[in-house]
């Protein structure tokens, strides 16, 4: 079963993700802050992915993603944001998709599929 | 009657009034009596040229007194029989010659009182130096007078005009004709420009009769030529307008005029090359004076006049003084080019303020909009957290009611809602998001070169050679400057790595086929230098090692430019990275 982390600081998101993809098959984890995540990628190494909202409190989305990448570039990550003007950040580039939020996950679902299968 | 001369003389002293006004003794004067019969005796004559006066020594013994039809002299004698001394002014004809004298009589000499003495003084001199004293005069105050016409004008044409009448005006310099060329910003030819004088004698006789019954001054016969009061002058400034003169190596007249600094003379005894008898023959005059046109350093020009009609010599004094208008007319034009330049320089002034003012009102209106954007971030961005939630529970529970549809229908209408909500929302902040684009145009060549120095500074290395080609030293492509330097450093770093050091690159930037070319390489690896950057990039299956480097490569197709490996011909084994050109819109 493969492992994934949410990491968002709305909890309302963090539950529907949850639900959505261990209905899905996979192992879901869920942190509410970049620091949290940081600490969860570096204890987890069976992780296989990451669902990152970008817009937090204390240390946003794309230095999470920075973080990570300078620490591996074997887990894929998902940006996935309310906001879609991030796309134009560089940082951003380092992350192997960006979706925007929608209440239709079947999106972000096909793309978590495409990035475990690679 | 007393009649020793000597003894005239002494009482002549001792008149007060006469010893006031006595005449200069080295000029030709004579002393003499006069009887009741205004018969002239006893004559004693001083200087050798009084004979040519016409009151030669048979004039002045035994002869009557010639000028008494004048009344002014006649009153003289009278008055001096009658015991009054005094003195009178008068000219008289010889000949076709015009002589001038002073007159003084005095009382009776002898006791009898049947004579009168009287000293006769030729007056010429002085009244040629009287003439040539106004004639001086009446020069300065042309020159005066064009000095001030040029301070109240800064029309090329009009400071040229007045020169031209400053130069031909009778009571001015005087010449016949005058010509002015002016050298072009260049300095290679004197081109013709303005001209004045009649064409041939009759139609110098009818300007000048005009001029003569108007009697104007300079600033009048200016005021005319802005009226277009003005039909003469046609043939010469055809002539003048013809006229287009390298300036060599070589010299000539006019360019000796220049390299000496002063006015020359031009006459029939000068030996003259070809292209000096060519224009020689051209003006059509045989003596003419040239006088330079100075700028500082520079060469403005020439003004060139002749008396062509009146045949009349050019003297030293008239080239002189020729000499020192130049000077004046020289500032006068040096001021319209400087005035020139500074109109130009006010009129770019102006654009560019204009340019930014538009530029502060656009930024205020897209700071405005910037604001607005933001704000209108923020809240789709609170909008769609709680939207993707309610939608994602909806969508979630329409799954498990698939048989009830009461709840169906309900579940079924929240989440086509919240779809429908976000459709706005996305394409609401698509045009957010354009909004905030920062592409600009951007020279390549500065792009690169900006990128090198930052890349130098980080990696404490010198910078490379770059050779920019003459058409990509001005092409100009749309792009985001940060994007672009954050994609050059990466491609420079890692060919930095390739090549030994940043110095040891090779860069050159070419315009080709409509796009802009970044050619990198290095001396060392010269051939194989893109290869051994591909090999080093990549981890297999085309997949490149460095996620930077896939930043980069997106960066590039973002913006419909490449990375790659030329043609031999074209790249001889070096990296190229590749940008679309800004094409204009025909």
């Amino acid at each position: 079963m493969k492992n994934i982390l949410i990491v968002d600081d709305e909890e309302d998101i963090r539950n529907l993700y949850e639900s959505e993809f261990e209905i899905e098959g996979y192992k879901t984890y869920s942190v509410a802050s970049g620091t949290e995540a940081l600490e969860f990628v570096e204890q987890n190494s069976n992780l296989d992915l990451v669902i990152l909202d970008i817009k937090m409190d204390e240390m946003d989305g794309l230095e999470v993603l920075d973080n990570i990448r300078t620490k591996t570039n074997r887990v894929p990550v998902i940006l996935n944001s309310a906001y879609t003007t991030y796309k134009n950040n560089f940082t951003s580039w380092l992350a192997d998709a960006y979706l925007v939020k929608s209440s239709n996950l079947s999106e972000l679902k096909e793309k978590v599929r495409e990035l475990l299968t690679v | 009657m007393d009649t020793d001369p000597k003894s005239l003389s002494l009482k002549m002293n001792l008149t007060g009034e006469l010893k006031q006004n006595m005449p200069d003794m080295i000029r030709p004067a004579a002393f003499f009596t006069l009887d009741k019969n205004y018969s002239i005796g006893n004559t004693v004559r001083y200087g050798s040229l009084f004979r040519e006066t016409g009151f030669d020594e048979s004039f002045l013994n035994n002869r009557v007194f010639p000028p008494l039809d004048n009344p002014d002299v006649k009153k003289v004698i009278d008055d001096a029989f009658n015991n009054i001394a005094s003195q009178a002014r008068f000219r008289q004809t010889v000949g076709d010659k015009l002589y001038h004298f002073d007159l003084y009589c005095f009382p009776e000499l002898g006791q009898d009182n049947f004579s009168i003495g009287c000293f006769l003084a030729d007056r010429c001199l002085d009244e040629e130096m009287a003439i040539a004293l106004q004639t001086k005069i009446d020069r300065l105050d042309i020159i005066n007078q064009a000095v001030r016409a040029f301070a109240e004008t800064n029309n090329l044409t009009e400071i040229l005009r007045i020169i031209l009448l400053a130069v031909t005006s009778g009571p001015g310099l005087g010449f016949n004709r005058g010509f002015i060329l002016l050298s072009d910003e260049s300095h290679t030819y004197l081109h013709g420009c303005l001209a004045t004088g009649p064409s041939s004698p009759a139609e110098a006789g009818e300007i000048w009769q005009s001029l003569s019954e108007k009697t104007l001054t300079l600033a009048e016969v200016l005021r005319l030529y802005r009226d277009g009061d003005n039909h003469f002058d046609t043939y010469v400034n055809q002539l003048i307008t013809s006229l287009k003169i390298p300036i060599t190596e070589s010299s000539n007249f006019l360019k000796r005029s220049f390299e000496e600094r002063r006015a020359l003379a031009v006459n029939s005894e000068m030996n003259l090359n070809e292209d000096e008898m060519m224009l020689k023959m051209k003006l059509g005059a045989e003596n003419f004076a040239v006088a330079p046109l100075i700028s500082r350093d520079s060469w403005l020009g020439v003004i060139i006049a002749d008396n062509l009609i009146t045949r009349k010599p050019i003297s030293t004094s008239d080239l002189k003084l020729l000499e020192i208008f130049a000077r004046y007319a020289s500032d006068a034009i040096d001021n319209t080019h400087l005035y020139g330049r500074l109109q130009r320089k006010i009129k770019r002034l102006k654009e560019a303020n204009e340019i930014i003012i538009r530029t502060r009102e656009n930024l205020v209106r897209s700071e405005k909009l910037s604001g607005i954007s933001k704000m209108a971030l923020e809240v789709a961005h609170e909008i769609r957290n709680p939207l993707t939630v309610i939608g994602g529970h909806a969508n979630a529970r329409l799954r498990k009611v698939k048989n009830d549809p009461e709840n169906e229908r309900i579940y079924g209408i929240i989440s086509r809602q919240a779809t429908r909500i976000e459709n706005t929302l996305n394409r609401f902040s698509s045009i957010v998001s354009l909004s905030e684009k920062e592409d600009s145009e951007f020279a390549v060549g500065d792009l690169v070169i900006e990128t090198l120095r930052t890349l130098s500074s980080i990696e404490s290395e010198n910078m490379p050679f770059v050779d920019i080609g003459e058409k990509a030293r001005n092409v100009k492509i749309l792009i985001d400057q940060g994007l672009f330097h954050k994609a050059m450093m990466v491609i420079l770093r890692e060919a930095s790595l390739i090549a030994g050091g940043l110095s040891r690159l090779r860069l050159e930037i070419k315009e080709q086929f409509k796009s802009v070319t970044i050619l990198i390489g290095s001396d060392e690896k010269r051939e194989k230098f893109a290869h051994s950057f591909f090999d080093a990039m990549r981890i297999g299956k085309g997949k490149l090692k460095s996620q930077e480097m896939s930043v980069a490569l997106e960066i590039l197709k973002h913006y419909g430019g490449d990375l790659g490996i030329g043609s031999p011909e074209l790249s001889n084994g070096r990296l190229i990275v590749e940008f679309p050109l800004i094409m204009e819109e025909k």
